[in-house]
C-alpha cells in the first residue's frame, strides 16, 4: 500500500496536522487527502509520515487479546523467543515474498495469511479472509458479494506472546493458523494474558491513571435483574459516586471503560478511552502502536507482580489474632 | 468450608427469601469460604435435593443469553445473542454458573420456621374484618 494511502486511511487527523504544523506545509485544502498529499510531497514530511504509518496502520480503534502458549504435548516452546527462528518458519512455509511484496492468495472462508512486517522487535502478520456473503446494489442492479477483510496478528518475542487483533468471539481460526506454523501437528493451550479479574482491573485503572467512565456488573443474587451498568458524565468518575460504590462493589464486572491521559512522542497529548472486558481490551480512540504497548506492559506487570491487596488483608488479621493470643 | 456450614448457610438464605444465586454470594457473604469448594459442594450429591444448577450461556460481549441444565446440554451451533445481536457459539468457558433452591427445600424452610407464619396469624386476628 501507498504511504499515501496508509496516511488518509489510518491516520488520525489531529496526528496529520501536527505535522502539517511543525514543517510549515502548505495543504491544497483542509481534506485529509490533501494533508496527506503535502505531507508526502516534502522531504522531512515523508520522513514523519513514514514513522506514523508504521505506528497507525495495524493499530487503530482495535480489540486486542495476548496469549501464551503453553504445550498440551511436551514440546519444548523456547525457540520461539526467538524472532529470528520464527521468521524461519514462516518463510519455509510461505516463501521469503511474504516479507516483502505480500502473497496474492486467492481469499477463502479460513483466514490466510498474505504479508508479514518487522517493527519494533515484533512480526505483524496480515490475514485475508471473506465476509458472509450480502447483497449489495450497483449498477441498478442487485448482485450478491462477500467482502474481503483483513485482520492482524502481532508476534511479541522473549517471551514469545500472540497479540491477536480481531473482534472478540473469532480468535479461534487466528490462532488455529499460528499452531499450525509453529507446532504443526501438536495443539497448543493459549493463556490469556489480557483476561483480568476485579483486582487486577482497578490496579490497571490505578496505573493508567485512568477515570472510570463506564461499568457493567453481574448480579449475584436475584431472578430478575442480570447486570448493571453505569456511565458518567463527561468528564466524570464514577469512582466518585457513592451510588455506583454502594451498587457494585460487591458484584463482578462484566465491562469497565476507562479514559486515560498519553503523551505520545510527538509531544501530542489525548485522552485515550478503552474498555476492558473478561475477554481482552478495547480501544474506543484511534491508537498507535506505542499505546497499545503501553497498556499491554502494564497488563504484564501486573499479572507478574500479582494483585496481594485481600491476601495481605488475611495475613495481618492472623498476626494480630496471634499477638492477642501471647 | 465443611458441607454443613454450607448447609446452614442454605438455609438462612432460603429464610430470607432470596432464591437464584451465584456461589460467588456465598463467598462473598461468608469469607471464609473459598468459591471453588463452594461449588464443587454445590454440585455433588450431597446437595442434590437442596439447589438445582442453572447454567447461563454468555455471550462474548458478556449478556447471559440463555439457560441450559447440564454443560452436557450446550448447543454447539451458531446463536444470535438477543441482548447485543453478535453471533457467537456456545463456549463451556463462558457460563456463569446459578443456583435456584429446590421446591422442597423452600417448603422444609417454611415448616421449621414457623414463628413468622404464627404472628401474621396472631395479627389478623387482632384486626378482625368489620362487617
Amino acid at each position: 500500500m501507498k504511504l499515501l494511502d496508509v496516511l488518509a486511511m489510518e491516520v488520525p487527523r489531529r496526528q496529520l496536522e501536527k505535522v502539517v504544523k511543525d514543517l510549515r506545509l502548505h495543504p491544497e485544502s483542509h481534506t485529509i487527502e490533501h494533508y496527506a498529499k503535502a505531507i508526502v510531497s516534502n522531504e522531512s514530511g515523508k520522513e514523519e509520515g513514514e514513522y506514523l504509518a508504521n505506528e497507525f496502520r495495524y493499530a487503530g480503534k482495535t480489540a486486542t487479546r495476548l496469549y501464551y502458549p503453553t504445550a498440551i504435548f511436551y514440546d519444548s516452546l523456547t525457540p520461539l523467543n526467538s524472532i529470528l527462528f520464527v521468521k524461519h518458519l514462516l518463510t519455509e512455509k510461505y516463501g521469503s515474498r511474504v516479507f516483502s511484496n505480500g502473497l496474492r492468495v486467492e481469499p477463502g472462508e479460513k483466514p490466510q495469511l498474505f504479508k508479514v512486517d518487522e517493527y519494533e522487535g515484533r512480526l505483524y502478520l496480515s490475514f485475508i479472509f471473506l465476509g458472509p456473503e450480502r447483497r449489495v446494489f450497483r449498477n441498478y442492479e442487485v448482485i450478491k458479494e462477500r467482502p474481503q477483510n483483513i485482520d492482524y496478528l502481532v508476534l511479541h518475542f522473549d517471551p514469545f506472546m500472540v497479540q491477536v487483533r480481531v473482534a472478540n468471539g473469532k480468535e479461534g481460526p487466528f490462532l488455529g493458523e499460528i499452531e499450525n506454523i509453529i507446532s504443526g501437528r501438536n495443539r497448543l493451550e493459549w493463556v490469556n494474558i489480557t483476561e483480568l479479574n476485579d483486582l487486577e482491573a482497578q490496579k490497571l485503572k490505578n496505573d493508567l491513571n485512568g477515570q472510570l467512565i463506564g461499568a457493567k456488573h453481574k448480579t449475584i443474587e436475584g431472578e430478575i435483574v442480570d447486570t448493571i451498568e453505569y456511565r458518567a458524565k463527561p468528564n466524570k468518575n464514577l469512582d466518585d459516586a457513592e451510588e455506583y460504590q454502594q451498587n457494585c462493589s460487591d458484584k463482578p464486572y462484566r465491562n469497565l471503560t476507562f479514559k486515560f491521559p498519553y503523551m505520545y512522542n510527538n509531544g501530542m497529548e489525548e485522552g485515550i478511552s478503552l474498555r476492558i472486558s473478561k475477554n481482552g481490551i478495547n480501544f474506543y480512540t484511534t491508537v498507535s502502536e506505542q499505546v497499545i504497548q503501553y497498556v499491554l506492559e502494564k497488563i504484564i506487570q501486573i499479572k507478574q507482580t500479582g494483585v496481594y491487596i485481600e491476601r495481605e488483608a488475611e495475613v495481618i488479621d492472623e498476626a494480630v489474632v496471634s499477638e492477642l493470643k501471647s | 468450608m465443611k458441607s454443613y456450614e454450607l448447609m446452614s448457610i442454605l438455609e438462612s438464605m432460603a429464610f430470607e427469601g432470596k432464591n437464584h444465586f451465584s456461589p460467588l454470594y456465598i463467598s462473598n457473604t461468608y469469607k471464609t469460604a473459598d468459591v471453588e469448594k463452594v461449588v464443587s459442594l454445590l454440585l455433588s450429591d450431597l446437595f442434590r435435593e437442596i439447589v438445582i444448577p442453572i447454567l447461563e450461556v454468555e455471550c462474548p460481549e458478556g449478556d447471559a443469553d440463555f439457560t441450559v441444565q447440564g454443560i452436557n446440554d450446550l448447543p454447539q451451533e451458531l446463536r444470535v445473542c438477543h441482548q447485543c445481536g453478535i453471533e457467537y457459539v456456545p463456549d463451556p468457558k463462558h457460563i456463569w454458573v446459578t443456583f435456584d433452591f429446590s421446591a422442597d427445600f423452600k417448603e422444609f424452610v417454611k415448616k421449621k420456621n414457623p414463628k413468622v407464619s404464627h404472628q401474621q396469624t396472631m395479627r389478623h386476628l387482632k384486626h378482625p374484618i368489620l362487617v
